[in-house]
């Protein structure tokens, strides 16, 4: 390894980033996200709104 | 989770909805995504950048191929969002400041400290001049010490782009040092 790839390890060993707990916060948000996405699903009859709105779900 | 050890099987569970299963994602993951924004911005918007990066990653979860693994995929979109961040020059600007400031000096002797520390701000200070993808395949390979594997993944290319890039980089670092030093 030359000096140069040392030093950004070296760099990298002293990065003192932030390591907070932000799960809670993270999941709190997470809920929304569907309401926000969900479409009826066109061609449907009843009006059914598809749970995962991250897929494209056919619905006979 | 109760009987799920593998990561491929809680992606499974969260792009099918489960909740607790991305939860579990994000506890396992978490730490080198604000790592990797810090690292992005300089801390900028770190709380910001990986609470956005996770809810994307949650609508779009679908999109992870077979195989491939969360982390590198994470991250990338974590970069993204630091990019988007770091739209204008005057946060660029500031990222040498910021990240200049927290790094801790830990000396042999007065003398080698004053070298070390000078050589690691130069280093440091020409790495946040260059262009974003060379400054991110470094941050992947050094700061985030990613695999040549993951960080293939991340960048969405082969493991030999990734030594060819990494090489190209590199020099290019060499070379604003070098004219720093000269001028």
């Amino acid at each position: 390894m030359t000096r140069l790839e040392d030093i950004l390890r070296d760099l990298g060993d002293r990065l003192t980033a932030p390591d907070r707990d932000l799960v809670d916060t993270i999941m709190n948000r997470i809920p929304q996200l569907p309401r926000l996405l969900r479409r009826p699903v066109g061609g449907t009859t009843s009006g059914h709104e598809c749970p995962l709105p991250h897929r494209a779900v056919r619905h006979e | 989770m109760a009987g799920v050890t593998t990561e491929a099987q809680l992606v499974e569970l969260a792009v099918s909805g489960d909740a607790a299963a991305f939860r579990e994602l994000v506890v396992r993951h978490q730490s080198v995504a604000q790592r990797a924004a810090y690292v992005a911005t300089g801390g900028l918007d770190v709380e910001d950048i990986v609470q956005e990066a996770f809810a994307k990653a949650f609508v779009t979860l679908n999109r992870l191929r077979a195989g491939e693994a969360f982390r590198p995929w994470l991250v990338a979109i974590v970069f993204n969002e630091g990019r988007n961040r770091l739209r204008s020059s005057d946060r660029r600007a500031a990222l040498t400041a910021r990240l200049g400031q927290v790094l801790p000096v830990v000396p042999p002797s007065a003398e080698d400290a004053a070298l070390q520390a000078a050589e690691r701000a130069a280093v440091l200070a020409a790495v946040n001049t260059l262009g974003d993808a060379d400054r991110e395949i470094i941050s992947y390979r050094y700061f985030l010490d990613f695999s040549e594997a993951e960080t293939a993944q991340a960048l969405a290319c082969p493991p030999g782009t990734v030594k060819s890039r990494l090489h190209r980089a590199l020099t290019r670092l060499r070379t604003t040092l070098v004219e720093e030093k000269a001028g």
